[in-house]
């Protein structure tokens, strides 16, 4: 099956994000060229035809390259349940929300809710991404349920807060309240973490590779060298994510929030 | 001036004036129904289709400082239904707590014309009115708060129940209330030292009166003020195990008086906690079948997002501390409490489908179709939006065996439903989402087709699955103008706010004005609301019946 090529023709200067929530592949595979040129856009206000924005090149596939500086495009992949997107530059906010399965690759930077409350599938950003990257969308009870974030640059604020399942894991760094609130799943940051990392959280694993203000509501419980974690960075490396060689390195273990159920835990590599 | 409209050929459900399903055309007039039309009508043609007044919620909560502060509460709500303006109509987003407009075009394309808000604070009756004045397709009205009031417990507790009469007209003429609310009587003013009231008998923190007091002097008043709508009663320990007690005791308590048991269902549990809960419905209708002085509106659970919102205190802290859901409370100064926290009802939780269970137990015990409403409580047992749902349960017992088999298996052994074969028919239906609200709230013009009711119809596509006949009526008229066809809302109109005409009393002025400087966090100034703040409004008369 070839692949469905869509090149953005830019928006004749205008700032205001266009809001491209139909480019998921379980919607284009279904349709062919004339009809995809003529689903929907919101821009703005304003409700005007995917084929005023973009060429089409390709068909009925469910794999989606997209071309062209998209960083005021909004909702790629939002809600996609099969398939594959690649992004051959940066990318705006919310890619990925709320998908449930399938994969995409951004070649960029990506605006901020990446893979916000996702369920299933892999985004994978090479550059950095915005803040709340797999966490909820204000108001929820959850973020990301599920799935993997790996991020080769940096994150913002808030990444996986209120995560409830999933792996997100960051080679650089990221900025304050990292897995704040967060119910379960785990979160690597190979880079710094900002202030209040896992304030709040109930359960899941925060594992730091740098020495971080930890809250006075987690407390030092031990210092190990925990399987699971080994076993995740072989597993990343496998994949192809690069990730830094810690031999059989000890972890501090602090668990916390103590201000909530306690049950969470940040580890922190002691080299 | 709206023109005629002659409706032809339609199968009309009108059971205040018998006629069930009985072809026959109706004329509309300057916004009321008439005889005959004078003039050249308009016509539409009805054949093959259902006619009924239009719908009529007696409790339902869509307009307070409440329902606004769970709207901020709940952001995620606002994402699960977006209305994008049309031409014409304004835009707005909630599903469990639409916004304000949103709400009008939802309950118009049901087919409801009028809908009650079950609960305003006195002090936050303002921002009430506020909030109706932005609701079209209906009109409405409000209930306040008065169970906990402070001043009335202070009348009470020095015998005089003169006083509380008078204060209590003062409140209704001051703020444009249509009738009188008891929350957790007693309950709620012990929740502010972080307590609730067990029973009727047990004496309220600091007043020396007990909640069998409360409901008694304010149903008195209620009858004195000849008020069109009987007493509203939301019980004592709503949603508490073993509850049904007090519930039967509190409509013993005021035995041969009007009264209105709202949102029964989650007043009918038996068992000692959520492992040995029971339903009790079955004892609540033997009684209410053997009482004409009661009505009630159901309360019944729907599967799915809801968002609670009373000023029963205590038991929204009771909510938040069984499902560690977000939680909101507010202390209203010295009226009332409030607590909202979101919820799910699941068809795998046993609780909540024994409480689905015990909802349309409630409906199909009760024989008297003229004294059980429907209702969700909305946005407490689910959203209004499943009313049609609803009436389908009760309209298609085999609907309701299949929905059986869904919830958890327990709920099979532990409910009746099962042996009640019942189905509502299409006329009863009428009944309980129409004229009998609309006679319990003593609204003249509302719930019937009579010459001289106001031209409030709903006119829908007779379907076998009740469900999608109700969900979207084929026209409604409010006030003799077509506003929603095809279920879609095709123009906005006002609707009035409907009060009680309470007179004033200038006399107890001077005493409430040295209160309110001890007291309120307002001047007495600025407490009432004047006519001109309600720029469509209708006053109901009262007086007692003579
Ligand atoms: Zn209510």
């Amino acid at each position: 099956m070839g692949e469905i090529i869509l090149t953005f023709k830019g928006m004749g200067g205008s700032t205001v994000p266009l809001e491209a929530d139909p480019i998921t592949p379980d919607l284009l595979q279904l349709k062919v060229r004339a009809e995809i040129e003529r689903l929907p856009l919101y821009h703005g206000n304003e409700q005007l035809l995917l084929g005023d924005f973009f060429s089409v090149k390709g068909e009925r596939s469910n794999q989606i390259r997209l071309r062209g500086d998209l960083s005021q495009v909004k909702n790629i992949g939002v809600g996609m349940q099969t398939g594959r997107i690649v992004i051959e530059s940066s990318i705006g906010m919310h890619v990925g929300a709320r998908m449930t399965g399938g994969e995409i690759q951004v070649h960029g930077n990506a605006g901020d809710w990446a893979g916000a409350e996702m369920t299933g599938g892999l985004l994978w950003i090479n550059g950095s991404a915005g803040n709340r990257a797999g966490s909820a969308y204000r108001g929820s009870k959850y973020g990301m349920r599920g799935g993997v974030i790996l991020i080769e640059g940096s994150g913002g604020h808030e990444v996986g807060g209120y995560m409830r399942r999933g792996l997100i894991v960051v080679r650089g760094n990221l900025e304050d309240h990292a897995g704040a609130r967060m119910v379960a799943g785990s979160i690597f940051v190979f880079g710094r973490v900002g202030g209040r990392t896992g304030g709040g959280m109930k359960r899941g694993s925060i594992v730091c590779f740098n020495p971080l203000d930890v809250l006075p509501t987690f407390r030092l419980t031990s210092t190990y060298a925990p399987l699971f974690v080994t076993i995740y960075l072989r597993a990343l490396r496998s994949r192809g994510f690069s990730v830094p060689e810690i031999g059989g390195g000890r972890f501090a273990r602090y668990c916390g929030d103590l201000a909530e159920s306690g049950k969470g835990e940040i580890l922190v590599w002691q080299g | 001036m709206a023109s005629a409209i002659r409706i032809k050929g339609g199968r009309v459900y009108d059971p205040l004036h018998g006629l069930n399903g009985v072809v026959k055309d109706l004329c509309v007039e300057d916004g009321k129904i008439v005889q005959e039309c004078h003039g050249a009508a308009e016509v539409i043609d009805a054949t093959n289709l259902v006619i009924l007044p239009g719908g009529v919620d007696i409790h339902t909560h869509i307009a307070s400082p409440a329902v606004n502060a769970a709207r901020g509460l709940r952001p995620e709500d606002h994402r699960l239904l977006c209305c994008p303006r049309k031409p014409g109509l304004r835009s707005g987003v909630g599903f469990t707590v639409p916004s304000t407009f949103t709400t009008g075009y939802l309950y118009a394309q049901l087919g409801y014309t009028t809908v009650m808000e079950a609960a305003t604070p006195p002090i936050g009756t303002r921002h009430t009115h506020e909030e109706l004045n932005d609701i079209p397709m209906v009109d409405k009205g409000c209930y306040l708060l008065m169970g906990n009031n402070e001043f009335i417990l202070q009348y009470l507790k020095s015998g005089d129940l003169e006083k509380i009469k008078r204060y209590v007209a003062w409140l209704l003429h001051s703020l444009k209330g249509f009738g009188l609310k008891l929350v957790n009587p007693g309950g709620v003013e012990q929740w502010k030292y972080g307590k609730d009231v067990e029973g009727l008998d047990e004496k309220v923190n600091h007043f020396d009166v007990t909640p069998r007091q409360i409901l008694q002097a304010l149903t008195w008043v209620n009858e004195e003020l000849g008020l069109p709508h009987s007493i509203h009663i939301h019980a004592n320990r709503l949603g508490v195990p073993g509850n049904y007690q007090v519930t039967l005791e509190t409509m013993r308590a005021l035995e041969g008086k009007r009264v209105h048991m709202a949102h029964v269902q989650f007043h009918s549990y038996g068992g000692e906690d959520y492992v040995s809960f029971t339903s009790k419905a079955k004892e609540m209708a033997d009684y209410i079948n053997g009482h004409p002085n009661v009505t009630v509106d159901v309360g019944q659970v729907v599967f799915g997002d809801a968002t609670t919102i009373t000023a029963d205190g205590p038991w929204q802290y009771r909510l938040h501390k069984l499902t560690k859901n977000k939680w909101y409370n507010l202390d209203v100064e010295v009226e009332t409490g409030s607590g909202i926290v979101p919820y799910t009802y699941r068809e795998k939780n046993y609780v909540n489908a024994l409480q689905w269970a015990i909802g349309l137990e409630t409906f199909l015990l009760i024989k008297d179709p003229w004294r059980v409403f429907l209702s969700t409580d909305h946005p407490n047992g689910g959203p209004f939006l499943y009313y049609p749902w609803i009436i389908k349960l009760l309209m298609d017992a085999e609907f309701r065996s299949q929905m059986l088999k869904r919830v958890h298996k327990r709920v099979l052994s532990h409910t009746m439903l099962p042996h009640l074969s019942r189905e509502y028919s299409l006329y009863e239906i009428a009944i309980i989402t129409r004229a009998g609200p609309a006679r319990a709230l003593g609204l003249r013009n509302k719930g019937h087709l009579g010459p001289g009711a106001d031209a409030d119809i709903a006119i829908y596509v007779d379907a076998k699955d009740k469900e999608e006949m109700f969900e979207r009526a084929a026209y409604v008229l409010k006030d003799g103008k077509i506003v929603v066809r095809d279920g879609e809302v095709v123009e906005s109109c006002p609707g009035r706010t409907i009060f009680a005409e309470v007179p004033g009393d200038d006399d107890l002025l001077t005493e409430l004005r040295d209160k309110f400087e001890k007291y309120y966090t307002v001047e007495i100034g600025n407490f009432p609301i004047p006519l001109e703040d309600l720029p469509f409004h209708q006053a109901v008369p009262t007086g007692r019946p003579v």
